[in-house]
């Protein structure tokens, strides 16, 4: 293998590595975009279980107060016992919501002074419908009485669904905030994704046409450098071609006068050809200029086409002294056509004979 | 009577191609593929028309013409031919009085037609 075929090859070796390298490199960064998608649906995921807690339990932690006020209410009005047992029910109950709900809040940072406040609210309304049931109990109504005037079960009420709404506010924005940053990073991975995979694929094609071009501009040239040359119609090949239906024209028709001056042509030229093949570069320049001048008069008369330029050339060729290499190729191109012509025309005058 | 042309080119091809389309134009024809040979044709023979080449071996076209010229008093019309390439030859004979030329590769029809109109 020779030097142009080492560079060829790692030429092609490096491109094969840079294609490669930018393949696993969109490859590790997609993994790394997949591994951060995955992380923050988990975490996503997390924090909507944490505060579908936190609103179920808040909700229940309402209802609950809301049953503790009514059955406390119940009782006060009717002496039933039911109410009695049904407000410490859900006193108990309320309890358990707010241990359960405290538990989540308590979770997160920051929210000691909301829990504890929520606690003592609680803490107030119960020790109140306990106070109402115990006066029921003594038969105070007197002070129930006084008591229900001055709203304050109410108000304790309200300020409690106050707290617990700023709770499940809060939670929501939070909850709404997070998945608002979710959409906007899975757009961001979604289009980085799509625009690697275009690029990706871009690089891939081209990449492989470079490659699949240059083996075949390969290919060829090795064809051309060392294997042997397909057959062709020699017709086709030869840089020399005859028109034969100007000559006929030429001729008026009479093929037998054409033959006659295709035979001419074949006792005259290959003598020429020698003649010229045996001059000297520089030395024999004026019998050299002299051959090319017949040679090219002959060939026009026959119509011959495709070496008159080379003909002239050497015919005018400028500083013989100078330029010998040049003239010299000039002179073997000429002769090798020539020569390459001749057995073509001598099959031409075989057939007109037939 | 036939009309005779004196037809002198080194190239036997070409003297062939001029021989057989003239002839079949009606012209009697005669061919030198030597310039001494169509110096003694012109002292020996009378022509209507020379067509020469212009760059022969040993003498060339010009000295043709010169001698066409002197042989019938200047006037014997004269065509030359000329390769591609050799304009200057082609100014030099008109100098000296050739009538018409044509370039090679030529066609024969136009030779016929250069021909007549100066016969």
């Amino acid at each position: 293998m020779n030097v142009q075929n080492d560079r060829f090859f790692r030429k092609l070796k490096l491109i094969a590595i840079g294609s490669f390298c930018l393949g696993l490199g969109l490859f590790l960064v997609s993994k790394v975009l997949s591994s951060i998608a995955t992380n923050d649906l988990r975490e996503s995921h997390s924090q909507s279980t944490y505060s579908y807690q936190v609103l179920v339990q808040s909700n229940n932690l309402e209802l609950q107060l809301q049953s503790v006020q009514n059955h406390s209410r119940g009782y006060i009005l009717t002496g039933d016992p039911v109410f009695k047992n049904a407000h410490n029910r859900f006193a108990e109950r309320a309890n358990a919501s707010f241990s359960g709900l405290s538990g989540f809040l308590l979770q997160k940072e920051g929210q000691d002074s909301a829990v504890q406040a929520l606690g003592t609210s609680i803490d107030a309304l119960t020790t109140h419908t306990k106070e109402l049931i115990g006066w029921k109990d003594a038969g105070e109504n007197g002070r129930i009485e006084k008591a229900v005037s001055s709203l304050k079960g109410k108000k304790l009420m309200d300020a409690l669904m106050l707290q617990t709404s700023a709770i499940k506010e809060k939670e929501q924005d939070l909850l709404q905030h997070r998945l608002k940053q979710s959409r906007k990073m899975y757009t961001i991975i979604d289009q980085f994704t799509l625009a690697s995979s275009i690029l990706g694929s871009a690089f891939l094609l081209v990449a492989f046409l470079f490659i699949y071009s240059s083996l075949r501009k390969k290919e060829q040239q090795e064809k051309k450098e060392g294997d042997p040359i397909p057959y062709k119609d020699p017709v086709q090949t030869l840089p020399m071609q005859i028109n034969y239906d100007r000559l006929t024209e030429n001729s008026l028709g009479d093929l037998g006068f054409v033959r006659e001056m295709l035979e001419g042509y074949l006792d005259h030229v290959p003598t020429l050809v020698n003649e010229m093949e045996q001059c000297q570069v520089p030395a024999d320049e004026k019998e050299l200029r002299s051959l090319a001048h017949k040679m090219r008069s002959a060939s026009q008369v026959l119509e011959i086409a495709g070496l008159n330029s080379d003909l002239e050339r050497i015919e005018l060729f400028p500083d013989p002294e100078k330029n010998k290499e040049e003239l010299r190729a000039l002179k073997e191109k000429a002769c090798s056509t020539f020569r390459a012509a001749f057995p073509l025309i001598e099959e031409k005058v075989r057939q007109m004979k037939m | 009577m036939k009309k005779r042309i004196l037809a002198i080119d080194d190239e036997l091809l070409i003297l062939k191609t001029i021989r057989f389309r003239l002839e079949r134009e009606g012209y009697e024809v005669h061919t030198a593929q030597e310039a001494e040979v169509a110096m003694e044709l012109l002292d020996t023979q009378t022509y209507d028309l020379v067509i020469t080449d212009l760059l022969m071996p040993v003498h060339s076209g010009l000295e043709i013409i010169q001698k066409a010229k002197q042989v019938s008093g200047s006037k014997l019309p004269v065509i030359t031919l000329s390769a591609a390439g050799l304009e200057k030859n082609v100014i030099d004979a008109f100098r000296i009085g050739a009538d018409d030329f044509i370039n090679k590769p030529f066609s024969p029809e136009e030779l016929v037609i250069r021909i007549k109109k100066l016969l």
